[in-house]
């Protein structure tokens, strides 16, 4: 299928960053995680951003989650500046996204409540199971999260997320503890939510530091390094992409990311 | 069980030899009997070490604790028994015999439960008293820098000074022995409750912190539906040592000039120099400290069920 960036009649794109960077401050030292970023994405375009532990990309995410604030330039969401949190962005991180004192079901639950504003208790479980199923975790809900494995929380994780209808959905290296088996089926799942989720589909910014997972899911992956983003290449490849690994389009821009990581682990190793 | 035969046959060889000082030799000696009160407290000694025993051998958790433990409480028995009545080498005054300390307790058990009730009475009024106001300040603290930066310092000031030192002025100041006793309890509990749920919060894990500003809750959502529920096991597994806290402070505070209590009762007893009494007592209060940390440790187990 074709993507389609943008959708004209909400114009504007969903993230403008402009010459943001961000400095990690500590009593006695300090570390620029980010130095003059300058992003547009537009809206219903999924995202990857990849690169190797402690290029910044965490922190990038977190500049545009409105957890941390930028220490120069600006964060634009649906073009409004950021100033902190907000429930038209949803998160889901490696672990403990979940509250291990909520059941799955009242944590998909809590989300809904304190997003969809309005929404009385009974409809926000009556939502929470329907989301639940929807993530393949039917008849779960009542169980906590450590008897949960980490691919099932995770599966709850994204549900609770897409349950809170934001607009601008953030995953911070969502898969890097799972097995190769089920992080197929949980890219697999995001994809599939991503795709479905209606007319105004949602924009996706999704970390990672596996290249094939990036090539699999972005319709644009940017390749980031030592707080700059050093590639920007969006990729013009049909879904799934699992049916077209061996189209010279994949395998072009599989060697290009390879290279990418390549280089920096020569820079590394000339150090 | 194989096991433990030897330990099993051992702690019933000192039972035995328990008894026969008691129901033979001494009998014989005194002229009258009145070991009755004692027979009933080894027998009900030996009933809890049989439970123990047949409790540990279901749940496969026996160990050789019990049979250790019964084996020394024999043994001292034994050496009680025999230095009183037997031999009369311990002072006659200081050291009753332990037919009539454990006679006490037919004897005066009604007063005893009186000053018991009245005891836990004090030491829950004032142990919740301390211990909630220190645990939703902490929480407050937690949140809130502002409150943080001012009640932390104070907090590390006041925490260090034992509420015993200066608890002879409490009493005295306050108008009335109780107030001033629920007083030391509280306390004792309020700081160390404060500054542990302030230390608890503090290393709440990041990423929870981050998931649940991503909601943009309201301040009171945060407290009570974030961080109350994330330091909820750490508070309970930290209860035993507050209850114990407040177990000490209590025995201070009734030491200062109680009318009722167990602290009381045995201070008292040595008052007027009724040891036999004074020794009843202090069993009193390790029996009622045992079944106390007894509750909170089964409280504790059932309390958490998403661990």
């Amino acid at each position: 299928m074709i993507n389609k960036p943008g959708l004209s009649e909400n114009a504007g794109p969903a993230i403008e960053v402009c010459h943001a960077g961000f400095v990690y401050q500590d009593r006695n030292s300090e570390f620029t995680a980010l130095r003059d970023i300058d992003l547009t994405v537009e809206k219903g375009q999924f995202i990857c951003i990849a690169g190797q532990s402690g290029c910044g990309k965490s922190t990038l995410l977190s500049l545009l989650a409105g957890l941390r604030m930028p220490s120069a330039g600006t964060v634009k969401i649906g073009g409004r500046q950021v100033t902190g949190p907000d429930t038209d962005r949803a998160m889901v991180f490696q672990s403990y996204s979940l509250f291990p004192w909520m059941s799955a079901q009242q944590n998909v639950a809590f989300g809904i409540l304190h997003s969809r504003r309005g929404l009385d208790k009974e409809a926000a479980r009556r939502s929470a199971r329907e989301f639940l199923t929807r993530v393949g975790m039917s008849g779960q809900g009542d169980k906590y999260p450590y008897q949960l494995s980490g691919g099932m929380r995770q599966r709850v994780a994204i549900a609770r997320a897409f349950a809170m209808d934001p607009d601008i959905f953030l995953l911070d290296e969502p898969f890097g503890a799972i097995d190769t088996r089920m992080r197929a089926q949980l890219q697999i799942l995001t994809e599939v939510l991503w795709e479905n989720s209606g007319g105004d589909r949602k924009t996706v910014i999704f970390v990672t530091h596996d290249t094939e997972e990036a090539l699999l899911l972005a319709d644009r992956i940017l390749f980031m390094r030592t707080g700059c983003i050093a590639c920007d290449m969006a990729l013009d490849i049909p879904r799934p992409r699992r049916q077209y690994v061996d189209d010279p389009r994949f395998k072009a821009a599989r060697e290009k990311l390879l290279k990418l990581f390549y280089e920096e682990d020569c820079g590394e190793n000339r150090q | 069980m194989r096991k433990y035969r030897k330990s099993f046959l051992l702690v019933h060889l000192f039972l035995a030899v328990l008894l026969y000082i008691v129901f033979v030799l001494a009998a014989r000696k005194n002229g009258t009997w009145n070991g009755g009160s004692f027979f009933i407290a080894v027998l009900i000694m030996e009933g809890l070490f049989l439970f123990c025993v047949f409790h540990g051998m279901k749940k496969e958790s026996l160990s050789t604790g019990p049979f250790d433990i019964m084996t020394i409480v024999w043994i001292l028995l034994i050496v009680w028994e025999l230095s009183t009545t037997i031999l009369h080498i311990a002072h006659p005054v200081l050291v009753p015999s332990p037919e009539h300390v454990f006679d006490t307790f037919r004897t005066q058990w009604q007063k005893m439960l009186l000053n018991i009730a009245y005891s836990m009475q004090l030491l829950v009024t004032g142990f919740f008293a301390g211990w909630i106001p220190g645990i939703l300040l902490g929480l407050a603290a937690g949140w809130f820098p502002r409150v943080k930066h001012t009640a932390y310092p104070i907090a590390n000031v006041m925490a260090p000074i034992p509420a015993i030192v200066f608890s002879p002025y409490l009493v005295a100041i306050m108008p009335t022995f109780r107030s001033a006793s629920v007083l030391v309890i509280l306390l004792g509990v309020f700081w160390p409750a404060f500054l542990t749920t302030v230390n608890r919060v503090a290393s709440i894990e990041p990423q929870i912190l981050d998931s649940a500003r991503m909601l943009s809750l309201d301040d009171r959502t945060m407290i009570f539906h974030i961080l109350l529920p994330y330091i909820i096991p750490g508070v309970v597994s930290g209860l035993k040592v507050s209850v114990t806290t407040s177990l000490l402070m209590l025995n201070f505070a009734e030491l200062m000039g109680a009318t009722h209590g167990m602290g009381y009762y045995v201070q008292n007893s040595i008052a007027y120099a009724n040891y036999t009494h004074a020794a009843a007592g202090i069993i009193v209060i390790g029996m009622v400290v045992t079944c106390l940390s007894k509750a909170v440790s089964l409280f504790s187990e059932h309390a958490v069920k998403w661990h």
